[in-house]
Protein backbone atom coordinates (compact mmCIF):
# COMPACT_ATOMS: atom_id res chain seq x y z
CA UNK A 1 0.00 0.00 0.00
CA UNK A 2 2.74 2.68 0.31
CA UNK A 3 4.67 4.34 -2.88
CA UNK A 4 7.74 3.56 -3.24
CA UNK A 5 10.35 4.97 -5.29
CA UNK A 6 10.07 2.35 -7.87
CA UNK A 7 6.30 1.91 -8.06
CA UNK A 8 4.93 3.01 -12.13
CA UNK A 9 2.03 4.23 -13.42
CA UNK A 10 0.65 3.67 -16.25
CA UNK A 11 -2.70 5.61 -17.04
CA UNK A 12 -4.39 4.81 -20.51
CA UNK A 13 -5.33 8.33 -22.11
CA UNK A 14 -8.22 8.88 -24.72
CA UNK A 15 -7.31 11.80 -27.39
CA UNK A 16 -11.57 11.61 -29.18
CA UNK A 17 -13.00 14.75 -30.40
CA UNK A 18 -14.18 15.73 -34.37
CA UNK A 19 -12.49 14.69 -37.76
CA UNK A 20 -9.74 16.81 -38.24
CA UNK A 21 -9.86 18.82 -35.31
CA UNK A 22 -6.11 17.90 -34.63
CA UNK A 23 -5.96 14.82 -32.34
CA UNK A 24 -3.55 13.31 -34.00
CA UNK A 25 -0.90 16.70 -34.46
CA UNK A 26 -1.50 17.29 -30.54
CA UNK A 27 -0.57 13.51 -29.34
CA UNK A 28 2.85 13.74 -32.42
CA UNK A 29 3.77 17.30 -30.34
CA UNK A 30 3.25 16.37 -26.91
CA UNK A 31 5.31 12.61 -27.42
CA UNK A 32 7.67 13.25 -30.21
CA UNK A 33 8.06 17.57 -30.03
CA UNK A 34 7.55 17.78 -33.97
CA UNK A 35 4.70 19.15 -36.00
CA UNK A 36 3.67 18.34 -39.82
CA UNK A 37 0.45 19.58 -41.50
CA UNK A 38 -0.60 16.42 -42.81
CA UNK A 39 -0.65 13.76 -41.11
CA UNK A 40 -2.38 10.61 -42.04
CA UNK A 41 -6.31 10.73 -40.67
CA UNK A 42 -6.45 8.23 -38.09
CA UNK A 43 -8.56 5.03 -39.26
CA UNK A 44 -10.05 3.01 -36.35
CA UNK A 45 -7.68 3.68 -33.60
CA UNK A 46 -3.74 4.73 -32.65
CA UNK A 47 -1.54 4.67 -29.92
CA UNK A 48 1.38 6.19 -28.61
CA UNK A 49 3.41 6.24 -25.13
CA UNK A 50 4.98 8.80 -23.11
CA UNK A 51 6.76 8.44 -20.17
CA UNK A 52 7.14 11.10 -17.76
CA UNK A 53 8.97 11.69 -14.05
CA UNK A 54 6.43 12.62 -11.97
CA UNK A 55 7.16 13.27 -8.11
CA UNK A 56 10.31 10.09 -8.83
CA UNK A 57 7.26 8.38 -9.90
CA UNK A 58 7.51 6.89 -13.42
CA UNK A 59 4.33 7.64 -15.48
CA UNK A 60 3.82 5.56 -18.75
CA UNK A 61 0.76 7.48 -20.58
CA UNK A 62 -0.67 5.59 -23.24
CA UNK A 63 -2.70 7.63 -25.20
CA UNK A 64 -5.16 6.86 -27.52
CA UNK A 65 -5.50 8.58 -30.55
CA UNK A 66 -9.45 7.78 -31.86
CA UNK A 67 -10.89 8.38 -35.14
CA UNK A 68 -12.75 11.24 -34.96
CA UNK A 69 -15.46 10.46 -37.99
CA UNK A 70 -19.29 9.74 -36.03
CA UNK A 71 -19.45 5.88 -37.48
CA UNK A 72 -16.09 4.64 -35.65
CA UNK A 73 -18.24 5.69 -32.32
CA UNK A 74 -19.52 1.89 -33.30
CA UNK A 75 -16.19 0.53 -31.06
CA UNK A 76 -15.62 3.55 -28.96
CA UNK A 77 -16.68 1.32 -26.12
CA UNK A 78 -13.83 -1.32 -26.73
CA UNK A 79 -12.00 1.89 -26.64
CA UNK A 80 -12.43 3.61 -24.28
CA UNK A 81 -12.29 0.41 -21.58
CA UNK A 82 -10.42 0.93 -18.54
CA UNK A 83 -8.83 4.44 -19.69
CA UNK A 84 -8.23 6.95 -16.66
CA UNK A 85 -8.48 10.02 -18.29
CA UNK A 86 -9.12 11.98 -21.82
CA UNK A 87 -8.58 15.04 -23.61
CA UNK A 88 -11.49 16.21 -26.03
CA UNK A 89 -10.42 18.27 -28.64
CA UNK A 90 -12.00 20.75 -31.28
CA UNK A 91 -10.78 23.27 -33.70
CA UNK A 92 -11.49 26.87 -32.45
CA UNK A 93 -11.89 27.57 -36.26
CA UNK A 94 -15.26 25.80 -36.86
CA UNK A 95 -17.73 26.13 -34.40
CA UNK A 96 -19.49 22.67 -35.59
CA UNK A 97 -16.57 20.74 -33.79
CA UNK A 98 -17.32 22.98 -30.72
CA UNK A 99 -20.84 22.00 -30.58
CA UNK A 100 -19.84 18.43 -31.07
CA UNK A 101 -18.00 18.48 -27.34
CA UNK A 102 -21.09 17.54 -25.57
CA UNK A 103 -21.90 14.51 -27.75
CA UNK A 104 -18.08 13.27 -27.58
CA UNK A 105 -18.73 13.73 -23.68
CA UNK A 106 -22.10 12.36 -22.93
CA UNK A 107 -20.61 9.27 -25.20
CA UNK A 108 -17.82 9.25 -23.13
CA UNK A 109 -19.70 9.39 -19.57
CA UNK A 110 -22.31 6.78 -20.80
CA UNK A 111 -19.74 4.16 -22.05
CA UNK A 112 -16.58 4.48 -18.94
CA UNK A 113 -16.56 5.13 -15.13
CA UNK A 114 -13.92 4.69 -12.81
CA UNK A 115 -13.63 1.62 -10.18
CA UNK A 116 -15.87 4.17 -7.88
CA UNK A 117 -18.17 4.64 -10.42
CA UNK A 118 -16.54 8.33 -10.78
CA UNK A 119 -16.32 10.15 -14.59
CA UNK A 120 -12.92 9.79 -15.57
CA UNK A 121 -11.12 13.31 -15.28
CA UNK A 122 -11.63 14.78 -18.75
CA UNK A 123 -9.73 18.50 -19.96
CA UNK A 124 -11.00 20.44 -23.10
CA UNK A 125 -8.73 21.40 -25.73
CA UNK A 126 -9.31 24.10 -27.84
CA UNK A 127 -6.73 23.64 -30.49
CA UNK A 128 -5.42 25.31 -33.66
CA UNK A 129 -5.84 28.72 -31.63
CA UNK A 130 -2.67 30.04 -33.36
CA UNK A 131 -5.42 30.39 -36.26
CA UNK A 132 -7.56 32.99 -33.66
CA UNK A 133 -10.20 31.61 -31.48
CA UNK A 134 -13.36 33.37 -32.66
CA UNK A 135 -15.91 30.34 -32.21
CA UNK A 136 -14.58 31.14 -28.28
CA UNK A 137 -15.33 34.79 -28.51
CA UNK A 138 -17.39 35.41 -31.06
CA UNK A 139 -20.52 33.18 -29.27
CA UNK A 140 -19.26 35.03 -25.92
CA UNK A 141 -18.94 31.40 -24.35
CA UNK A 142 -17.57 31.56 -20.83
CA UNK A 143 -15.68 28.77 -20.75
CA UNK A 144 -14.84 28.28 -16.96
CA UNK A 145 -18.83 27.67 -16.72
CA UNK A 146 -19.13 25.20 -19.69
CA UNK A 147 -16.35 23.09 -18.21
CA UNK A 148 -18.27 22.93 -14.85
CA UNK A 149 -21.67 22.69 -16.47
CA UNK A 150 -20.16 19.95 -18.74
CA UNK A 151 -17.74 18.17 -15.79
CA UNK A 152 -14.47 18.89 -17.35
CA UNK A 153 -11.44 19.33 -14.86
CA UNK A 154 -10.27 22.00 -17.04
CA UNK A 155 -9.51 23.48 -20.48
CA UNK A 156 -6.60 24.82 -22.49
CA UNK A 157 -6.20 26.98 -25.76
CA UNK A 158 -3.90 24.64 -27.63
CA UNK A 159 -1.50 25.05 -30.74
CA UNK A 160 0.49 21.35 -31.61
CA UNK A 161 1.49 23.65 -34.63
CA UNK A 162 3.22 26.17 -32.35
CA UNK A 163 3.48 24.13 -29.31
CA UNK A 164 1.24 26.40 -27.21
CA UNK A 165 -0.17 24.92 -24.10
CA UNK A 166 -0.17 21.14 -24.57
CA UNK A 167 2.49 20.01 -21.98
CA UNK A 168 0.22 22.49 -19.63
CA UNK A 169 -3.11 20.54 -20.57
CA UNK A 170 -1.24 17.25 -20.22
CA UNK A 171 0.28 17.78 -16.42
CA UNK A 172 -3.44 18.96 -15.64
CA UNK A 173 -4.58 16.20 -16.58
CA UNK A 174 -2.15 13.98 -14.99
CA UNK A 175 -2.53 15.85 -11.98
CA UNK A 176 -5.98 14.74 -11.65
CA UNK A 177 -6.25 11.34 -12.59
CA UNK A 178 -3.42 10.61 -9.79
CA UNK A 179 -5.65 12.76 -7.76
CA UNK A 180 -8.42 10.56 -8.35
CA UNK A 181 -6.93 7.29 -8.51
CA UNK A 182 -5.65 8.36 -4.81
CA UNK A 183 -9.01 9.21 -3.83
CA UNK A 184 -10.03 5.47 -4.88
CA UNK A 185 -7.84 3.96 -2.72
CA UNK A 186 -8.16 5.83 0.22
CA UNK A 187 -12.14 4.91 -0.15
CA UNK A 188 -11.06 1.44 -0.64
CA UNK A 189 -8.98 1.33 2.78
CA UNK A 190 -11.69 1.10 4.59
CA UNK A 191 -14.14 -1.40 2.80
CA UNK A 192 -10.94 -3.48 2.20
CA UNK A 193 -8.69 -3.85 5.44
CA UNK A 194 -10.68 -3.38 8.65
CA UNK A 195 -8.31 -2.54 12.14
CA UNK A 196 -8.59 -5.92 13.83
CA UNK A 197 -6.85 -7.79 10.95
CA UNK A 198 -2.99 -8.07 11.51
CA UNK A 199 -2.11 -7.11 7.95
CA UNK A 200 -2.98 -6.98 4.71
CA UNK A 201 -3.82 -10.55 4.06
CA UNK A 202 -7.31 -10.30 4.23
CA UNK A 203 -7.90 -7.94 1.26
CA UNK A 204 -10.40 -9.91 -0.62
CA UNK A 205 -11.27 -7.12 -3.21
CA UNK A 206 -7.68 -6.81 -4.88
CA UNK A 207 -9.49 -6.63 -8.61
CA UNK A 208 -10.43 -2.88 -7.10
CA UNK A 209 -7.20 -1.84 -7.29
CA UNK A 210 -5.14 -0.41 -10.27
CA UNK A 211 -2.11 -3.27 -10.31
CA UNK A 212 -1.51 -3.80 -13.86
CA UNK B 1 6.38 5.61 -52.16
CA UNK B 2 4.06 3.96 -54.40
CA UNK B 3 6.30 3.10 -57.00
CA UNK B 4 5.19 2.80 -61.00
CA UNK B 5 2.21 -0.03 -60.82
CA UNK B 6 2.98 -3.39 -62.46
CA UNK B 7 0.57 -3.76 -65.77
CA UNK B 8 -1.08 -6.81 -63.98
CA UNK B 9 -2.31 -4.30 -61.40
CA UNK B 10 -3.50 -2.15 -63.98
CA UNK B 11 -5.00 -4.75 -65.85
CA UNK B 12 -6.89 -6.33 -62.29
CA UNK B 13 -7.96 -2.62 -61.36
CA UNK B 14 -9.30 -2.43 -64.93
CA UNK B 15 -10.94 -5.87 -65.13
CA UNK B 16 -12.75 -5.29 -61.86
CA UNK B 17 -14.59 -2.32 -62.90
CA UNK B 18 -15.84 -3.34 -66.24
CA UNK B 19 -17.18 -5.62 -64.22
CA UNK B 20 -18.97 -3.56 -62.40
CA UNK B 21 -19.84 -1.02 -64.80
CA UNK B 22 -23.66 -1.43 -64.62
CA UNK B 23 -24.37 -3.89 -61.60
CA UNK B 24 -24.44 -0.06 -59.27
CA UNK B 25 -27.20 0.97 -57.89
CA UNK B 26 -26.62 4.32 -57.79
CA UNK B 27 -26.02 7.36 -60.65
CA UNK B 28 -22.82 5.91 -61.49
CA UNK B 29 -20.01 8.71 -62.26
CA UNK B 30 -21.21 11.96 -63.30
CA UNK B 31 -17.73 13.74 -63.62
CA UNK B 32 -17.47 17.19 -61.29
CA UNK B 33 -21.29 18.20 -61.29
CA UNK B 34 -22.67 17.41 -57.65
CA UNK B 35 -25.88 15.11 -57.71
CA UNK B 36 -27.36 15.86 -54.91
CA UNK B 37 -26.71 19.29 -54.00
CA UNK B 38 -28.11 21.03 -50.80
CA UNK B 39 -28.42 18.31 -48.51
CA UNK B 40 -26.77 18.69 -44.89
CA UNK B 41 -25.82 15.38 -45.20
CA UNK B 42 -24.48 16.16 -48.51
CA UNK B 43 -22.74 18.84 -46.94
CA UNK B 44 -21.43 17.34 -44.10
CA UNK B 45 -19.88 14.48 -46.85
CA UNK B 46 -18.29 17.26 -48.75
CA UNK B 47 -15.95 18.60 -45.75
CA UNK B 48 -15.29 15.29 -44.62
CA UNK B 49 -13.90 14.72 -47.33
CA UNK B 50 -12.60 17.88 -47.79
CA UNK B 51 -10.61 17.50 -44.31
CA UNK B 52 -9.39 14.49 -45.52
CA UNK B 53 -7.66 14.78 -48.85
CA UNK B 54 -4.13 16.20 -47.53
CA UNK B 55 -4.17 13.57 -44.81
CA UNK B 56 -4.05 10.60 -47.76
CA UNK B 57 -1.32 8.88 -48.78
CA UNK B 58 0.80 12.06 -47.33
CA UNK B 59 4.19 10.25 -48.12
CA UNK B 60 3.36 10.13 -51.42
CA UNK B 61 4.56 12.94 -54.34
CA UNK B 62 1.19 12.78 -55.99
CA UNK B 63 -0.67 13.46 -52.68
CA UNK B 64 2.07 15.09 -50.62
CA UNK B 65 2.03 18.89 -52.51
CA UNK B 66 -1.66 20.94 -51.28
CA UNK B 67 -1.70 22.37 -54.96
CA UNK B 68 -1.43 18.63 -56.83
CA UNK B 69 -4.20 18.39 -59.05
CA UNK B 70 -4.52 14.16 -57.68
CA UNK B 71 -6.04 15.68 -54.43
CA UNK B 72 -9.36 17.41 -56.45
CA UNK B 73 -9.14 14.37 -58.61
CA UNK B 74 -9.62 12.48 -54.90
CA UNK B 75 -12.33 14.95 -54.19
CA UNK B 76 -14.30 13.99 -57.29
CA UNK B 77 -13.96 10.25 -57.20
CA UNK B 78 -14.86 10.36 -53.32
CA UNK B 79 -18.03 12.79 -53.55
CA UNK B 80 -19.00 10.76 -57.09
CA UNK B 81 -18.93 7.87 -55.14
CA UNK B 82 -21.05 9.13 -51.92
CA UNK B 83 -23.68 10.18 -54.14
CA UNK B 84 -23.00 6.49 -56.15
CA UNK B 85 -23.89 4.74 -52.55
CA UNK B 86 -25.53 7.17 -50.61
CA UNK B 87 -25.73 4.17 -47.50
CA UNK B 88 -22.06 4.53 -46.92
CA UNK B 89 -21.58 8.44 -48.30
CA UNK B 90 -18.23 8.90 -47.10
CA UNK B 91 -16.60 6.66 -45.11
CA UNK B 92 -12.56 7.45 -43.50
CA UNK B 93 -10.46 4.69 -45.05
CA UNK B 94 -12.24 4.62 -48.84
CA UNK B 95 -9.80 8.22 -49.17
CA UNK B 96 -6.72 5.64 -49.35
CA UNK B 97 -8.59 2.82 -51.55
CA UNK B 98 -9.63 5.73 -53.92
CA UNK B 99 -6.06 7.29 -53.91
CA UNK B 100 -4.66 3.94 -54.73
CA UNK B 101 -6.87 3.36 -57.29
CA UNK B 102 -5.55 6.50 -59.29
CA UNK B 103 -2.35 6.23 -58.88
CA UNK B 104 -2.56 2.75 -60.51
CA UNK B 105 -4.95 3.70 -62.80
CA UNK B 106 -4.44 7.21 -63.52
CA UNK B 107 -7.89 8.21 -64.53
CA UNK B 108 -10.74 9.62 -62.76
CA UNK B 109 -13.42 7.32 -64.02
CA UNK B 110 -11.95 4.29 -64.11
CA UNK B 111 -10.42 4.72 -60.45
CA UNK B 112 -14.27 5.10 -59.77
CA UNK B 113 -15.57 2.18 -61.07
CA UNK B 114 -12.44 0.32 -59.24
CA UNK B 115 -13.44 2.27 -55.59
CA UNK B 116 -17.29 0.88 -56.69
CA UNK B 117 -16.14 -2.77 -57.21
CA UNK B 118 -14.22 -2.77 -54.96
CA UNK B 119 -16.66 -1.52 -52.16
CA UNK B 120 -19.70 -3.29 -53.68
CA UNK B 121 -18.76 -6.10 -55.02
CA UNK B 122 -15.51 -7.73 -53.72
CA UNK B 123 -15.79 -6.69 -50.29
CA UNK B 124 -18.70 -7.63 -47.97
CA UNK B 125 -21.78 -5.74 -47.75
CA UNK B 126 -21.66 -3.25 -44.57
CA UNK B 127 -18.12 -2.86 -44.66
CA UNK B 128 -18.19 0.98 -44.66
CA UNK B 129 -21.72 1.65 -43.81
CA UNK B 130 -22.98 3.72 -40.60
CA UNK B 131 -22.46 1.06 -38.31
CA UNK B 132 -19.25 -1.14 -39.89
CA UNK B 133 -20.86 -4.45 -38.90
CA UNK B 134 -19.13 -6.55 -41.51
CA UNK B 135 -15.78 -5.35 -40.76
CA UNK B 136 -16.09 -5.32 -36.82
CA UNK B 137 -17.36 -8.92 -37.33
CA UNK B 138 -14.40 -9.52 -40.03
CA UNK B 139 -12.11 -9.25 -37.14
CA UNK B 140 -14.02 -11.65 -34.72
CA UNK B 141 -13.38 -13.88 -37.25
CA UNK B 142 -9.70 -13.06 -37.69
CA UNK B 143 -8.96 -13.55 -33.89
CA UNK B 144 -10.68 -16.89 -34.43
CA UNK B 145 -8.72 -18.18 -36.89
CA UNK B 146 -5.52 -16.37 -35.57
CA UNK B 147 -6.23 -18.83 -32.37
CA UNK B 148 -5.71 -21.62 -34.83
CA UNK B 149 -2.95 -21.09 -36.93
CA UNK B 150 -0.90 -19.44 -34.50
CA UNK B 151 -2.11 -20.49 -30.68
CA UNK B 152 1.22 -19.84 -29.27
CA UNK B 153 1.23 -16.32 -30.00
CA UNK B 154 -2.69 -15.87 -29.32
CA UNK B 155 -2.45 -17.02 -25.96
CA UNK B 156 0.69 -14.65 -25.43
CA UNK B 157 -0.91 -11.68 -26.80
CA UNK B 158 -3.92 -12.61 -24.74
CA UNK B 159 -1.35 -13.12 -21.53
CA UNK B 160 -0.93 -9.43 -22.16
CA UNK B 161 -4.53 -8.23 -22.46
CA UNK B 162 -3.77 -7.49 -26.08
CA UNK B 163 -6.43 -7.16 -28.85
CA UNK B 164 -5.03 -7.52 -32.42
CA UNK B 165 -8.40 -5.90 -33.75
CA UNK B 166 -7.35 -2.53 -32.17
CA UNK B 167 -4.49 -2.63 -35.10
CA UNK B 168 -6.21 -5.14 -37.77
CA UNK B 169 -9.31 -3.23 -38.10
CA UNK B 170 -7.25 -1.01 -39.90
CA UNK B 171 -5.70 -3.06 -42.38
CA UNK B 172 -8.85 -4.72 -43.23
CA UNK B 173 -10.77 -1.51 -43.58
CA UNK B 174 -7.86 0.28 -45.79
CA UNK B 175 -7.09 -3.19 -47.50
CA UNK B 176 -3.65 -2.22 -46.38
CA UNK B 177 -3.34 0.87 -48.44
CA UNK B 178 -0.55 2.83 -46.14
CA UNK B 179 -0.08 -0.10 -43.99
CA UNK B 180 2.69 -2.10 -45.95
CA UNK B 181 5.80 -0.92 -48.03
CA UNK B 182 4.51 -0.34 -51.59
CA UNK B 183 5.72 -3.11 -53.58
CA UNK B 184 4.15 -5.19 -51.07
CA UNK B 185 1.09 -3.33 -50.97
CA UNK B 186 0.86 -3.55 -54.63
CA UNK B 187 1.67 -7.54 -54.57
CA UNK B 188 -1.13 -8.23 -52.01
CA UNK B 189 -3.54 -5.75 -54.04
CA UNK B 190 -2.47 -8.45 -57.12
CA UNK B 191 -3.50 -10.97 -55.38
CA UNK B 192 -6.93 -9.32 -53.47
CA UNK B 193 -7.82 -8.51 -57.40
CA UNK B 194 -6.76 -11.12 -59.34
CA UNK B 195 -5.91 -14.92 -57.27
CA UNK B 196 -9.35 -14.74 -56.16
CA UNK B 197 -10.29 -14.59 -60.00
CA UNK B 198 -8.49 -17.97 -60.37
CA UNK B 199 -10.18 -19.81 -58.49
CA UNK B 200 -13.81 -18.25 -60.00
CA UNK B 201 -13.49 -15.50 -62.87
CA UNK B 202 -14.03 -11.76 -61.26
CA UNK B 203 -15.76 -10.59 -64.45
CA UNK B 204 -18.45 -12.93 -65.39
CA UNK B 205 -19.24 -13.85 -61.51
CA UNK B 206 -19.27 -11.14 -60.04
CA UNK B 207 -22.17 -10.89 -57.72
CA UNK B 208 -21.91 -14.56 -57.23
CA UNK B 209 -21.59 -15.22 -53.55
CA UNK B 210 -18.54 -17.31 -54.13
CA UNK B 211 -16.21 -14.89 -56.05
CA UNK B 212 -15.97 -12.26 -52.87
CA UNK B 213 -15.61 -15.25 -50.16
CA UNK B 214 -12.33 -16.48 -52.50
CA UNK B 215 -11.18 -12.63 -52.75
CA UNK B 216 -11.71 -11.77 -48.97
CA UNK B 217 -9.90 -15.06 -47.83
CA UNK B 218 -6.49 -12.95 -49.09
CA UNK B 219 -6.97 -9.99 -46.72
CA UNK B 220 -7.11 -13.16 -43.95
CA UNK B 221 -4.42 -14.93 -45.34
CA UNK B 222 -1.68 -11.89 -45.21
CA UNK B 223 -3.13 -10.74 -42.15
CA UNK B 224 -2.29 -13.80 -40.39
CA UNK B 225 0.97 -14.48 -42.23
CA UNK B 226 2.05 -11.04 -40.95
CA UNK B 227 1.78 -12.20 -37.37
CA UNK B 228 3.30 -15.41 -38.78
CA UNK B 229 5.72 -13.66 -40.22
CA UNK B 230 6.99 -11.52 -37.22
CA UNK B 231 5.44 -13.99 -34.54
CA UNK B 232 9.49 -14.48 -32.58
CA UNK B 233 9.44 -11.02 -32.39
CA UNK B 234 6.24 -10.28 -30.48
CA UNK B 235 6.56 -13.66 -28.93
CA UNK B 236 9.80 -12.11 -27.05
CA UNK B 237 7.88 -8.99 -26.09
CA UNK B 238 6.58 -8.82 -22.68
CA UNK B 239 4.48 -5.75 -21.78
CA UNK B 240 0.98 -5.36 -23.33
CA UNK B 241 2.26 -1.11 -24.07
CA UNK B 242 5.33 -2.39 -25.61
CA UNK B 243 3.31 -5.08 -27.96
CA UNK B 244 1.11 -2.37 -28.78
CA UNK B 245 3.79 -0.15 -30.18
CA UNK B 246 4.82 -2.95 -31.68
CA UNK B 247 1.98 -3.85 -33.28
CA UNK B 248 1.04 0.03 -35.17
CA UNK B 249 4.30 -0.52 -37.48
CA UNK B 250 5.77 -3.69 -37.90
CA UNK B 251 4.06 -4.25 -41.03
CA UNK B 252 5.96 -1.50 -42.76
CA UNK B 253 9.56 -3.65 -41.57
CA UNK B 254 8.65 -6.53 -43.36
CA UNK B 255 11.08 -6.88 -46.60
CA UNK B 256 10.92 -10.31 -47.83
CA UNK B 257 7.42 -10.33 -50.19
CA UNK B 258 7.93 -13.76 -51.15
CA UNK B 259 8.24 -14.87 -47.96
CA UNK B 260 5.21 -13.61 -46.57
CA UNK B 261 3.15 -14.22 -50.27
CA UNK B 262 4.62 -18.02 -49.32
CA UNK B 263 3.32 -17.91 -46.19
CA UNK B 264 -0.02 -16.77 -46.81
CA UNK B 265 -0.48 -18.90 -49.71
CA UNK B 266 0.62 -22.25 -48.23
CA UNK B 267 1.85 -21.84 -44.20
CA UNK B 268 -1.61 -21.01 -44.00
CA UNK B 269 -3.23 -23.57 -45.37
CA UNK B 270 -5.53 -25.71 -45.40
CA UNK B 271 -8.07 -22.54 -45.04
CA UNK B 272 -11.76 -23.64 -46.14
CA UNK B 273 -13.73 -20.67 -47.78
CA UNK B 274 -16.97 -22.34 -46.20
CA UNK B 275 -15.81 -22.00 -42.48
CA UNK B 276 -14.77 -18.39 -43.49
CA UNK B 277 -18.36 -17.65 -44.40
CA UNK B 278 -19.86 -19.64 -41.55
CA UNK B 279 -17.86 -17.96 -39.18
CA UNK B 280 -18.50 -14.36 -40.33
CA UNK B 281 -22.09 -14.79 -40.32
CA UNK B 282 -22.18 -16.35 -36.91
CA UNK B 283 -19.91 -13.42 -35.47
CA UNK B 284 -22.59 -11.10 -37.51
CA UNK B 285 -25.29 -12.45 -35.76
CA UNK B 286 -23.81 -11.89 -32.11
CA UNK B 287 -22.48 -8.48 -33.18
CA UNK B 288 -26.03 -7.71 -33.81
CA UNK B 289 -27.53 -9.22 -30.72
CA UNK B 290 -25.12 -7.15 -29.01
CA UNK B 291 -25.89 -3.75 -30.45
CA UNK B 292 -29.15 -4.60 -29.81
CA UNK B 293 -28.27 -4.69 -26.15
CA UNK B 294 -26.31 -1.68 -25.97
CA UNK B 295 -28.65 0.76 -28.01
CA UNK B 296 -31.18 -0.49 -24.99
CA UNK B 297 -28.47 0.38 -21.87
CA UNK B 298 -27.71 3.69 -23.91
CA UNK B 299 -31.44 4.37 -23.86
CA UNK B 300 -31.80 3.44 -20.27
CA UNK B 301 -29.06 5.84 -19.53
CA UNK B 302 -30.31 8.50 -21.17
CA UNK B 303 -33.69 7.94 -19.17
CA UNK B 304 -32.11 7.86 -16.19
CA UNK B 305 -29.89 10.92 -16.60
CA UNK B 306 -33.33 12.63 -18.27
CA UNK B 307 -35.77 11.49 -14.49
CA UNK B 308 -32.26 12.76 -12.56
CA UNK B 309 -32.38 16.32 -14.35
CA UNK B 310 -36.17 16.39 -13.82
CA UNK B 311 -35.91 15.27 -10.29
CA UNK B 312 -33.74 18.01 -9.87
CA UNK B 313 -35.90 20.91 -11.40
CA UNK B 314 -38.50 19.58 -9.13
CA UNK B 315 -36.59 19.87 -6.14
CA UNK B 316 -35.49 23.40 -6.72
CA UNK B 317 -39.50 23.93 -8.07
CA UNK B 318 -40.17 22.67 -4.09
CA UNK B 319 -37.46 24.80 -2.62
CA UNK B 320 -38.50 27.59 -4.65
CA UNK B 321 -42.11 27.30 -3.22
CA UNK B 322 -40.58 26.95 0.35
CA UNK B 323 -39.02 30.27 0.05
CA UNK B 324 -41.94 31.98 -1.26
CA UNK B 325 -43.54 30.81 1.55
CA UNK B 326 -40.95 32.00 3.92
CA UNK B 327 -41.53 35.64 2.19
Amino acid sequence: MQNNHTKEHLFKILVIGDLGVGKTSIIKRYVHQNFSPNYRATIGVDFALKVLNWDQETVRLQLWDIAGQERFGNMTRVYYREAMGAFIVFDVTRPASFEAITKWKEDLDSKLSLANGKRVATVLLANKCDQGGDVLTNNGIKMEQFCQENGFVGWYETSAKENINIDEAANCLVKHIIASENDMLQAEVPDTITPQLENDKGRTCSSCFRSQ
Amino acid sequence: MISVPPRSSKACCGGASHGSTGSGSGPGWSGPEPGAPGSATHSATNRQIQLDLHRTLTTNQHFSSPSSPALQQLRRVLLAFSWQNPAIGYCQGLNRLAALALLVLQSEEEAFWCLVAVVENILPPDYYTKQLLASQADQRVLKDFLSEKLPRLSAHLQLHSVDVSLVCFNWFLVVFVESLPSDLLLRLWDAFLYEGSKVTPIITQIGDHATPRSLREVVFRYALALFKYKEEDILKIQDGVEIHQYLRFFTKTITDGRRLTSIAFSDMNPFPGRLLRNRRVLHLQRLQAELQDLEDQQEEFLTENLTEILTENRRDDKELDVSEDEL
